[in-house]
């Protein structure tokens, strides 16, 4: 029967074998490229972003939250940080470390009594951040307060631009 | 000295002798094959592996050449929006020059009409719907933060009201 499973036959009546073997060879020479390639345009540092949630013009300050912090920075591993409701000063510490480490460390000890406080009086409420850049302050150290910040929960960040 | 010595035979060819005389007794067969089809299943799953982890990642953001992002640990994936790059020489909008970091902040208007043109296109391109104001901002950590801010200021004044500050994931900092 025609398409049966047996040995073919050939002209000369000799028995042909249907175990023909697929060349292997260009296959992987074809994946080895691919994966050369897709290794080659890989991007190995991944990036992220913070966002910044700047008010425009004369907008007033944010309803939804009314506890703010300011963060403003001084020199390299200075800053003075403040916790305002509607433009009052509620509390205000010097923040200083001889290493930039040390310094977001106590940053850092600051946000969490600060949000210990928040919690127990007034549960559930967000606060906002915005800090007020110096010439003497890289970017990098400014982020570094941005990370902080957003790490303890604190998503409405803004940077205040600078006049001069 | 060498030809009067008499011919050695070395080891690698004892070695060699041997062995025709074992595949001569022994009839075995010293060419062997590689198992290929392994070898093919691994490279299959390579390739698939990495094309699958191709797809999954998330909008892919260009640094510039010469650009040190600053680290950090909180951040976001980063949305599909124009690019500012700001280096120690040079002020990018998606990748084109605009011009110096000092002639810029002395004549923002030269990169206030590529932000609006880039403001325009995307209005005009969404129709109806109301523009976000997403842009990134790539800057060297080194440069001041006071120049930085200048620059979110720019960009705040012509709309771009969400500043997505590039960094890089969990790096050092």
């Amino acid at each position: 029967m025609a398409g049966g499973g047996g040995p073919s036959t050939s002209s000369n009546g000799r028995r042909r074998s249907l175990d023909g073997e697929i060349n292997l060879v260009p296959f992987i020479d074809l994946l080895s490229m691919c994966i050369c390639f897709l290794l080659m345009t890989a991007i190995w540092i991944e990036l992220g972003s913070i966002e910044l949630h700047q008010l425009m013009g004369t907008a007033g300050m944010d309803s939804n939250h009314p506890i703010e912090i300011s963060v403003e920075l001084g020199t390299p591993n200075s800053y003075k940080v403040s916790l305002e409701q509607q433009g009052r000063i509620l509390q205000a510490v010097a923040v200083t470390g001889t290493t930039r480490a040390e310094a977001e460390s106590r940053m850092s000890q600051f946000l969490g009594q600060v949000q210990a406080l928040v919690q127990a009086k007034a549960p559930g409420l967000a606060l906002s951040a915005r800090i007020v850049p110096s010439t003497q302050v890289e970017y990098g150290e400014m982020v570094g307060i941005l990370d902080l910040l957003k790490g303890y929960g604190i998503s409405a960040l803004a940077v205040i631009p600078a006049r001069k | 000295m060498i030809l009067n010595e008499p011919l050695k035979t070395s080891t690698f060819t004892k070695q060699l002798v041997a062995l025709k005389h074992r595949s001569k007794r022994g009839k075995r067969n010293m060419v062997a094959g590689l198992m290929l089809t392994s070898m093919v299943d691994m490279f299959s799953l390579l390739v698939i592996f990495l094309l699958q982890s191709f797809s999954n990642s998330p909008e892919v953001m260009a640094i510039s050449k010469g650009l040190t992002l600053p680290a950090a640990v909180s951040a976001a994936a980063p949305v599909d929006a124009p690019m500012l790059t700001i280096t120690m020489d040079q002020i990018l909008l998606d990748q084109k020059e605009v011009g110096s970091s000092a002639t810029v902040l002395g004549d923002p208007m030269l990169l206030v009409n590529p932000l609006q043109e880039l403001k325009d296109k995307w209005v005009k391109a969404h129709g109806d719907m109301p523009f976000k104001g997403d842009i990134h901002l790539q800057a060297d950590r080194g440069l001041p933060s006071s120049m930085v801010s200048r620059f979110i200021g720019l960009v705040n004044s012509q709309g771009y009201d969400a500043v997505h500050l590039a960094v890089v994931n969990g790096g050092q900092k």
